[in-house]
């Protein structure tokens, strides 16, 4: 796992969970959608060892046709959506809750999507990271808002994941930009004791 | 129960937590990718089948 410029590059197996993943990018992707993953799939993606229920991914804003028609084609290819009846979803992504898309008879791992809404979301979409893994392309947050967020979020899971990305890619975080968004995330003080673990 | 036991070995569970991410880390940085994807496709291939398992015992019930 490497950067060459500003692409991550990741070769290996994929696992179940990264078809999975795959698959269902690859049909946000056809639908040319801009989004970015974040949260918990990152740290995996870039070798956390751990499984997970759900993967984040953040939409640009859709209006409520172009909403249907991503609907449908996920549909198509044999998702449903785990928390809203199909009628009820753009209303729902327009109030600023996520939907769950889930592959047929199944409810995990179900894909979490929203619209890019607050500034930290629209950083995240406009600042995403090119990932290659082998010869499939996914986008994912940039590693200093993605631990700074996941210090925000509280857990001892989540500082793992934190503790993962900034070990796995210390060379390569800018310093500032983490010191910026752990400010503005009010979590200096998680920050202190992450570079100190 | 000694709650101040407990929460001594929560802590020191977190701490060996903590250094076990860390070590996992830095084997994925300095091992090729197939040898780090290999392991850790077991911990997640073997999670996804074991609720796949359950779904279906659960549905044949």
């Amino acid at each position: 796992m490497k950067f060459e410029g500003n692409t991550l590059k990741i070769g290996g197996e994929l696992s179940n969970l990264d078809q999975k993943v795959l698959d269902f990018i690859e049909i946000i992707t056809e639908a040319e959608i801009d989004y970015v993953i974040v949260s918990g799939y990152v740290a995996i993606l870039t070798g956390r060892s751990r499984g997970t229920e759900d993967i984040d991914v953040i939409l640009e804003e859709l209006n409520p046709g172009e909403t249907d028609q991503i609907v449908e084609k996920l549909t198509e290819n044999g998702y449903w959506c785990i928390n809203s009846g199909k009628d009820e979803i753009y209303s729902m992504l327009e109030d600023d809750l996520a939907v769950r898309f889930a592959e047929k008879d199944e409810v995990i791992p179900n894909f979490e999507t929203r619209f890019a809404r607050d500034e930290f979301e629209r950083t995240a979409l406009k600042e995403r990271i090119k990932v290659e893994i082998n010869s499939n392309t996914l986008y994912i947050s940039p590693l200093e808002l993605q631990i700074a967020y996941k210090l925000h979020l509280g857990t001892e899971k989540d500082f793992e994941d934190a503790l993962h990305l900034y070990k796995s890619f210390e060379d390569r975080i800018n310093p500032g930009e983490l010191d910026r968004y752990a400010e503005k995330l009010e979590v200096k003080v998680k920050l202190d004791e992450l570079r100190k673990t | 129960m000694n709650l101040e036991k407990l929460e001594e070995k929560k802590k020191k569970n977190i701490e060996q937590r903590r250094e076990f991410v860390k070590q996992w880390a830095n084997y994925v940085k300095n091992n090729p990718d197939k040898k780090w994807s290999k392991q850790q496709n077991t911990v997640i291939n073997a999670q996804i089948k074991l609720r796949k398992e359950t779904r279906e015992n659960k549905s044949r019930e």
